[in-house]
């Protein structure tokens, strides 16, 4: 076990540089830098930010000197922020849209197994045509629109009450999450609850639950016992991929409810063709999603007992 | 625009010291600056931002953290930013140093949300959240409607950009034949543009490279240089198209790039503008979308034929309009080059004699429409809604456009 931790260790980093590498090259090939604005400026101005920078070096030295500077956990300085340091940024920014993520992904998980499991249980009947319905609704809608309207349900909510019962944007206090934690994990949950599903099904006809009814046991103890622990795997595998995406990837529901989190400088520094910023969040997005991706292989060992890794 | 002052120019390419520098401390409160030359509109010029003052033993002991938060920032105006938390809320409160702090009535400003959703800061306008909003571009059409069926307090106002319309005139592109810019001139109709492709009350068709706000020797410059805007006509149109066909040697126009940014009102007037083209002239545009840095770029390269271009001032002078299509102005990214304008420009520029300064400038502004150097689009205004107590909010065109320096609530 401990041999197969410390190969996905290594071959986690492997990736991280890669991403870094490419990631940095495909940065400068963009046409434009980070020093273009709206106002020109001459040619001698622009040679001395240039120097200042070091962008007048060859893109190879500067690929080295900013890969020693990440070595040694430096992001650097970002372009468009006065004077911010990268790593502020992240360690500002990256726990608000941790927090966001955890409640979204509470959300997609208990839905997920909860309506997966109960469609399959009342499968082709009514609840599980409704429910299959909103799941391909809550799939195909982009999130900033279903973000809209959510926002203009609670303010249509709150009017009518006429008092603030959700908060319409802002973070100030927890409830403030629940909305955008709801809308942000939407799709996943709808995800999670197709694959609850066919996972269900799937396991309903094995042999091992046709023994269990044989045997004579309980519709809940057949339920609970072995037919959910077997089905839940596949959930677990996307768990990893869908806490790195959800706790990074809010840029809309960030924009839209006004929360101050990560996302909405990943998206804003490729814009602004921020260097640092993108260099630096696509790094810890990536080094984030391997850890994630390692976490959730280690965990089906525990699941599971029939995977079984390092022993071959 | 710093080379108006003595010695700026050698300074900034590096042949003279800083210490050579036209300005000099006379005493605490005296500051004495020598210019180049005499500069009519230098104290308009002084409220641009490169012009402000910075402490130096303030910079100094912030180590490189010079404005990054709210505890490295020194301030000289009416508020004073006394919490910041990034993204998210701005807590502003009256600056006691203030010269005049005792007309600001104002003891807090609370910046709660910060988002760049305009139907987010509407809605937390609606939900009672906020008192007023701002934003790069104010209300939609949509949100518009919206504030008028519910009698909100709507306040518009223009934040000081031109849009236009502008052509590579780089010497082998079919855009630098005048013929062939006379012939979309004259079937480019502005307010078509404003009223039915754009859609959003307020803004303001575009006629010249001068806007309506801006003031001249007594009163505002529009009144006292009418641009002279040849009516359209389609006829005209084509026989100037048929004429630049012939200078060029061409038996058709090739197909032309249209870059433009990657918004919303951006593809709209794109569409639009193919559509017209086509319609009226046979021309073919290929769109190119590009995000707004990437479009400088591809300006600043010459990779383009035309472009959705525009332009907010620095200060409040026609000159800072004017110099942008001098031949040696590095934002002249279409490369606009005629030594008729660059003396108009030097004219402007080199005198305190305010009428012969307009005058200069009232015949660049011709020269632009009659050249058909760029086409304007519109003057661009933006809605907002305020609470029906707040009063005194001021808007600019020039600068931050929002002031709350007299800014009071009623009772």
């Amino acid at each position: 076990m401990l041999s197969y931790i410390l190969k996905r260790l290594l071959l986690g980093l492997l990736t991280i540089w890669f991403i870094a590498t490419a990631t940095f090259f495909m940065m400068h090939a963009v046409p434009g830098d980070p020093l273009s604005g709206e106002k020109a400026m001459s040619e001698v101005i622009r040679a001395n930010l240039m120097q200042q920078y070091g962008l007048d070096k060859p893109l190879l030295t500067q690929y080295l000197i900013y890969m020693s500077n990440m070595l040694k956990g430096d992001f650097g300085i970002s372009f468009s922020e006065e004077n911010r340091s990268v790593n502020d940024i992240i360690r500002e920014h990256f726990p608000v849209s941790a927090a966001l993520g955890l409640v979204s992904l509470a959300f997609a998980t208990m839905g997920g197994v909860l309506f997966g499991s109960f469609t399959a249980l009342c499968r082709n009947r009514w609840p599980d045509t409704l429910i299959m319905f909103l799941v391909i609704l809550a799939i195909s809608v982009p999130s900033f629109v279903i973000a809209a309207f959510s926002q203009l349900g609670i303010l249509n909510l709150n009017s009518w009450a006429g008092t603030t019962i959700l908060p319409v944007a802002g973070l100030n206090s927890w409830h403030s999450m629940l909305i955008p934690g709801l809308v942000l994990g939407l799709s996943t949950m709808a995800y999670m609850t197709r694959l609850m599903r066919s996972s269900m099904l799937e396991v309903a006809y094995t042999d091992y639950i046709r023994s269990a009814k044989a045997k004579g046991l309980s519709p809940a103890r057949i339920f609970f016992k072995h037919q959910l622990r077997n089905a839940i795997l596949p959930i677990i595998t996307v768990l990893g991929p869908a806490i790195a995406i959800i706790t990074t990837g809010g840029f809309v529901v960030e924009s839209v409810f006004a929360i101050p989190g990560l996302g909405r400088y990943f998206v804003q520094a490729v814009a602004q063709l921020d260097y640092t910023v993108i260099m630096g969040t696509t790094v810890f997005f990536g080094s984030f999603l391997v850890m994630m991706v390692i976490l959730v292989d280690v965990l089906y060992g525990l699941v599971d007992p029939r995977i079984r890794v390092g022993k071959a | 625009m710093i080379y108006i002052i003595k010695n700026g120019e050698a300074i900034n390419n590096g042949r003279l010291p800083v210490e050579s520098l036209g300005i000099r401390a006379i005493d605490d409160y005296t500051l004495e600056v020598e210019l180049a030359y005499p500069t009519g509109y230098f104290l308009n010029l002084m409220t641009f931002m490169i012009f402000y003052p910075i402490r130096e033993d303030f910079y100094l002991e912030q180590n490189g953290r010079y404005f990054a938060d709210s505890q490295n920032m020194i301030f000289t105006g009416p508020f004073k930013i006394t919490s910041w938390v990034h993204g998210a809320s701005l807590l502003m409160e009256r600056n006691e140093a203030y010269w005049r702090t005792q007309e600001v009535t104002l003891n807090r400003i609370n910046i709660a949300y910060i988002t760049n959703d305009a139907a987010a800061r509407f809605n937390l306008f609606k939900d009672g959240k906020i008192a007023i909003e701002e934003g790069l571009v104010g209300l939609g059409a949509e949100q518009l409607r919206d504030a008028l069926t519910n009698r909100f307090r709507i306040k518009n106002h223009s934040d000081g950009t031109l849009f236009y319309i502008e052509f590579n005139h780089r010497p082998n592109r079919i855009t630098s034949n005048l013929n062939f810019r006379k012939a979309l001139q004259f079937v480019f109709d502005s307010e078509e543009l404003v009223y039915k492709v754009i859609g959003v009350a307020g803004n303001i068709p575009g006629v010249a490279i001068q806007p309506v706000y801006m003031h001249g020797v007594t009163g505002l410059f529009r009144n006292e240089y009418p641009p002279k805007r040849p009516p359209l006509n389609l006829t005209l149109a084509q026989e100037y198209l048929t004429k630049a066909k012939q200078e060029l040697g061409l038996e058709s126009i090739p197909p032309l790039s249209l870059l433009v940014d990657d918004r919303d009102i951006g593809r709209l007037q794109a569409q639009y503008l193919q559509s017209l083209f086509k319609r009226t002239l046979g021309l073919e545009l290929k769109v190119d979308i590009q995000q707004f840095k990437i479009r400088l770029d591809k300006m600043l390269y010459g990779d383009f034929d035309l472009v959705l271009a525009g332009w907010g001032p620095d200060y409040e002078d026609p000159m800072t309009f004017t110099d942008l299509f001098a031949s040696w102005n590095d934002n002249n990214r279409g490369r606009y080059n005629s030594n008729d304008y660059d003396r108009l420009v030097r004219t402007a520029m080199q005198t305190a004699d305010s009428k012969i300064r307009m005058d200069a400038m009232g015949r660049a502004q011709q020269m632009l429409i009659d050249d058909a150097v760029v086409l304007p689009t519109y003057e661009r205004v933006a809605n907002t809604v305020q609470h029906p107590k707040l009063e005194g909010v001021l808007f600019k065109q020039t600068g931050a456009s929002m002031i709350l320096t007299y800014a009071s609530i009623l009772p």
